[in-house]
């Protein structure tokens, strides 16, 4: 019996002729459909390829029209690319690696409008893309804008307690008190005007007595002797009490004095209550265009986040993980060569943004595993003579995972000549700001590392046109805000990131600070002066009369000073009065003629 | 269209010895038990037909294998498994794995190197079981068979009329 089958060779023969023209004919369709599926589940909407062309001499594949759909706009693609061609590495495929050398992408265009919605369909499974929580901008300090109208001054102090009115009241009082009590002591305890002028008419007497020469005249010049030590000890407790009194009318003084203060105080107080002293314009930029800024930022984290989940490395299935069944699990072993999954090693580019122009440029090293290629993935695409919109632009960025635990990702992106259309500075509805038209040199220098972000934005513009939706209003503040705004001929504008992508600070930098707060500082000054006013004559129409009740008491306290002074001086002339009267007698007549000499001090 | 067919079998069925029928078993084996999209079956399928082995056994046998190789699916995991991770062969596994050949016929593949590693552990004595079967089968039963009811009325449906003019299975030459 014969073992060989020569006929089965035909069979053979038949047989995988008939394997290799089906997969000669279907493989365009199944490259296709693959691509499609996989792109749908990758991205989460429809990826939708015009034609899959595989050639086998060379080993490569050209995609004609692709379109990936932006998923959250169906109607519209995120990206549609008119043709794709590559020549693929034969020996990394049969080593289950997908090489590409060279790429060519032509005809990339963002945005463009789909026929019909690109939604993807429920039986699909898709990626469910990390969660985007919703960036928040870490506040430094309260955004707060200064009030441009002056408040109502009689509201103000309806609703307000004034602490001058009650500490002039209490003062007053005190004053009151003290000078009671210095009335009733003086009038009291202390020898007044009639004591002296007793005094004044013993001393006429003994003036009298003295020029008599009589017997009285003995008895005054004893009298005389006795007058001036009476009269020092009056004089004395005048002295006492004026000391004391003066120590009163020190303290009294002090107190009014702060009671003269006082509405100052008030004053000062409401002022800053109400937000008229100029200090919210500090970082109006921060104000007006601190949500625009926020909502940018947020959309490029939120595709940052949308991209990274691709940037990383494929983690590998746990060996204790049950394989599918009729699966199985690929075991892997050493690599003479190791080298990545999948890997693009360049792409040459060509994007057209739509009003824009053309940008050429290339990607660099497309891995799933950066850590076994060691570069990063770099993507540079520049535009020269660009048609409009802009001048010239260029995009550096890199996105480096060779260390998967030290993820580094850089942007930088410049353009020269970017002309700004109708783009809202502020959004608040009091204090919408457009800027109608500008053109500026943009540079924008963005860092992300593994949980913080780093970001310097900045854009020099000029000219500049700005127009404001509250010039109209009577409010002189608005009104000076609307003039700077429109008059603005160069703005420059700096946005500093730091922070983690959940929470981040957000630091403005801008002329318009600068021109804002000269052009309102002059009407807050005013409107801060006229406020100031009208405030010091309202509240000093409530203590005026206080404070003048207490000025007139502390004068009366003053006024007994000075009689008591008047006083003292009245005593001292009376007791050189009182010596002199002494001395002034013709002497002691004695029999005989002999005169005893004069009595002196 | 049945005509052709029938020739078509003829042709294959030709080879009817018990050992024709059961390397016809065993090469099914080795095909059903193993992922079908595999490089190796290639070279099965050129055995299969190149040899002279019975083409209605190889048929048989492939279907009833690719049934009992899905329910044995997590043995041929483990079995696969154990080899491929086995401590003296490594350095070869490696060797191979660096090979593009090796690598499109995925021998690192847990249940493909346990599929065929049992397979062909298998293929020996399913050979020299199956032989011995079909010989007593033919010498004891095969007449009591051919009398059952079912029998007649299969023999005297058009498929088998057409069947018998290729001579095929069950008649002993």
């Amino acid at each position: 019996m014969k073992w060989i089958r020569w006929q089965g060779l035909v069979a053979f023969a038949a047989v995988t002729g008939l394997i290799g023209l089906f997969w000669f004919v279907y493989i365009d369709r199944w490259v296709e459909r693959y691509i499609e599926n996989w792109g749908t589940f990758a991205v989460g909407a429809k990826v939708e390829l015009d034609k899959a062309d595989v050639s086998l001499f060379p080993l490569g594949l050209t995609l004609t029209r692709m379109q990936v759909t932006n998923p959250g706009k169906p109607m519209q693609n995120a990206v549609e690319i008119k043709r794709i061609a590559f020549l693929m590495d034969f020996w990394q495929l049969l080593l289950g690696k997908t090489h590409i050398d060279d790429m060519s992408v032509e005809g990339m265009e963002f945005g463009t409008k789909r026929k019909y919605s690109g939604e993807a369909r429920r039986n699909i499974d898709t990626v469910v893309p990390r969660p985007v929580t919703d960036f928040v901008v870490k506040q430094t300090g309260p955004l707060e804008f200064p009030a441009l109208e002056v408040p109502d001054v009689m509201a103000i102090l309806k609703n307000e307690d004034l602490a001058s009115v009650r500490l002039v009241e209490t003062i007053r009082a005190e004053v009151d008190s003290e000078r009671d009590a210095w009335e009733k002591r003086v009038k009291n305890d202390l020898p007044g005007k009639k004591t002296f002028n007793d005094y004044k008419a013993r001393v006429e007497k003994i003036k009298k007595d003295m020029k008599a020469g009589s017997a009285a005249a003995i008895t005054a010049a004893a009298t005389a002797a006795k007058l001036p030590q009476e009269i020092r000890g009056e004089i004395d407790k005048i002295e006492k009490a004026r000391k004391e009194l003066e120590k009163t009318l020190e303290l009294v003084k002090k107190r009014a004095e702060e009671a003269r203060k006082a509405p100052f105080e008030d004053i000062e107080r409401l002022k800053d209550k109400y937000n008229l002293s100029g200090k919210g314009l500090t970082n109006l930029t921060r104000t007006f265009m601190g949500p625009t800024y926020a909502n940018y930022l947020s959309q490029a984290f939120m595709w940052h986040a949308r991209i990274s989940p691709y940037l990383e490395p494929k983690e590998e299935a746990p060996k204790e993980k049950k394989p599918e069944r009729g699966k199985g699990v690929d075991v892997k072993f050493k690599e003479r060569r190791p080298l990545p999954d999948f890997l693009i090693s360049k792409s040459r580019v060509t994007l057209k943004v739509e009003e824009v122009g053309e940008f050429t440029g290339d990607v660099r090293n497309v891995t799933d595993n950066q850590a076994i290629l060691g570069s990063p993935l770099t993507v540079r695409l520049a535009g020269e003579k660009l048609e409009t919109l802009i001048r010239e632009a260029s995009l550096d960025m890199e996105f480096n995972r060779t260390r998967p635990r030290e993820p580094k990702d850089t942007v930088a992106l410049s353009g020269r000549g970017f002309q700004f259309r109708d783009v809202p500075l502020s959004k608040d509805g009091r204090w919408p700001i457009d800027l109608k038209r500008a053109d500026a040199d943009v540079s924008i220098k963005m860092e992300f590392l593994k949980s913080h972000v780093n970001g310097l934005i900045s854009a020099n513009m000029t000219p500049v046109e700005i127009v404001t939706g509250f010039g109209q209003m009577k409010n002189p503040v608005a009104k000076a805000v609307d003039g700077a705004l429109r008059d603005i001929q160069k703005l420059f504008i700096e946005a500093e990131v730091k922070g983690s992508p959940e929470e981040y600070d957000l630091i403005l930098r801008s002329n318009l600070d600068e021109i804002l707060e000269k052009a309102i500082g002059r009407i807050i000054t005013e409107l801060v002066k006229e406020f100031e006013q009208r405030l010091r004559a309202e509240i000093m129409k409530r203590v005026q009369k206080p404070l003048e009740e207490l000025q007139a008491k502390i004068g009366i306290i003053g006024g007994l000073d000075k009689d008591l002074e008047a006083l003292v001086k009245e005593g001292e002339k009376l007791i050189e009065e009182a010596i002199k009267s002494a001395g002034a007698g013709k002497g002691l007549p004695v029999p005989g003629g002999l005169k005893l000499p004069g009595l002196s001090r | 269209m049945l005509s052709l067919l029938a020739k078509f079998l003829k042709v294959l069925n030709s080879d009817a010895e018990p050992g024709q029928i059961s390397l016809g078993f065993c090469f099914g084996m080795l095909m059903g038990f193993s992922p079908l999209m595999s490089l190796h079956n290639l070279l099965v399928l050129l055995m299969v037909l190149v040899i002279r082995c019975n083409l209605s056994a190889f048929m048989l046998s492939f279907g009833i294998c690719s049934g009992i190789a899905y329910l044995i699916d997590p043995v041929f995991h483990k079995a696969g498994l154990a080899i491929l991770t086995a401590e003296g062969l490594q350095q070869t596994w490696t060797n191979l794995y660096n090979q593009p050949v090796w690598r499109i016929a995925r021998f690192n593949n847990t249940i493909v190197m346990g599929s065929v590693a049992i397979a062909m552990a298998a293929f020996i004595p399913l050979l020299l079981v199956s032989n011995l079967l079909i010989r007593k089968y033919r010498e004891h039963f095969l007449e009591w068979v051919n009398k059952l009811q079912i029998m007649k009325a299969f023999k005297a449906s058009s498929f088998y009329q057409l069947y018998e003019k290729a001579q095929g299975w069950g008649v002993v030459k």
